[in-house]
């Protein structure tokens, strides 16, 4: 079997798995990563999504063979970051997060969506973030969340 | 028969301001108001979240959230058939708590969980009947259902 390269939360790794193995298999199963969720399995959820060279991406839907070469970062190495400080703080503040299980996501998705736009309406960010699905919070403390991210974070997007 | 089997009910009023529209039948939630007697509320972020994402969950009941059952199976086998409400769907909420101690209760407090889901789907089955001008009889106001009111008027 061929070995897969990519980089993997700042470190270069390689896989020798199947290459049409789902990107979320391997990172849950074979790097323990379970902070990366599965809610539907087939794209509608967003509880999966990963960053792929800074956006995110639904791991579910992507087999392991297309990260090769590519930058792969889960909620674990996100955490590391002070991007990922502001965020959790106001996730925190506004009560962005109850059962949790959306939240991973969710944060991936405010990283992908303020790195490219670091200062978004309220549209835009229900736009940029309508393919994450939440049951718990009715959404609108989520984009408060994103809001004042933003707004406390200003400079580091 | 003597005493109060249900002491502790939580009450809440649920306003659902929604617009429909008559070519696509589609329906818009615009803006949900509404205000709850919990007793005394313990944490009041925790509250509203709750609050919030129950008003939500009623909403989807009401008109989007068709569970359809065949031969005793679900026919619906994941989220792409079986919708729920994402970022684009969910209105404005204005939530607000009237600050009433329970005396039985500790710190005042009553429960509040289940009761943010009940009046979400009436609420809004009640705000479409008045936007189309026929009655809703049916939950989820899909649609399609809205569409058989209309045409056929059959109630
Ligand atoms: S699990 Fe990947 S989108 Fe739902
Ligand atoms: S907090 Fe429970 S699904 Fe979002």
């Amino acid at each position: 079997m061929t070995s897969i390269k990519f980089r993997l939360n700042g470190k270069d790794v390689a896989v020798d798995l199947d290459p049409s193995m789902r990107l979320i298999d391997v990172l849950r199963d074979h790097f323990s990563l379970k902070g990366v969720k599965e809610g539907c399995g087939e794209g509608s959820c967003g509880a999966c999504v990963v960053l792929m060279d800074g956006y995110s991406v639904n791991s579910c839907l992507l087999p392991l063979a297309n990260v090769e070469g590519h930058e792969i970062v889960t909620i674990e190495g996100f955490k590391e970051t002070k991007q990922f400080d502001v965020l959790q703080k106001a996730f925190a503040e506004v009560g962005g997060s109850q059962c949790g299980f959306c939240s991973p996501g969710m944060i991936i998705a405010a990283q992908s969506l303020l790195s490219h736009n670091p200062h978004p309406t309220e549209e835009e960010i229900k736009a940029h973030m309508s393919g994450n699905l939440c049951r718990c919070t009715g959404y609108q403390a989520i984009v408060q969340a994103v809001e004042i991210a933003s707004k406390k974070g200003a400079g580091l997007w | 028969m003597q005493g109060d089997a249900y002491p502790s009910y939580s009450w809440g009023v649920n306003i659902v301001e929604v617009s429909f529209d008559p070519v696509t039948y589609q329906i818009k939630v615009d803006h949900c108001w509404s205000t709850y007697d919990v007793g005394r509320v313990v944490d009041e972020r925790i509250a509203v979240g709750q609050a919030d994402g129950g008003l939500l969950q009623g909403l989807g009941y009401g008109y989007l959230e068709h569970m359809g059952i065949k031969d005793g199976k679900f026919r619906n086998r994941s989220l792409s058939d079986y919708i729920i409400p994402t970022f684009e769907d969910a209105p404005p909420m204005e939530t607000a708590f009237i600050d009433n101690p329970f005396i039985y209760g500790a710190n005042g407090a009553k429960g509040m969980g289940e009761l943010t889901l009940v009046g979400g789907a009436p609420a809004i089955a009640l705000a479409i009947e008045q936007a189309i001008g026929h009655k809703v009889n049916k939950i989820p106001a899909t649609p399609e259902y809205i569409m058989e009111v209309i045409n056929h008027d059959k109630h």
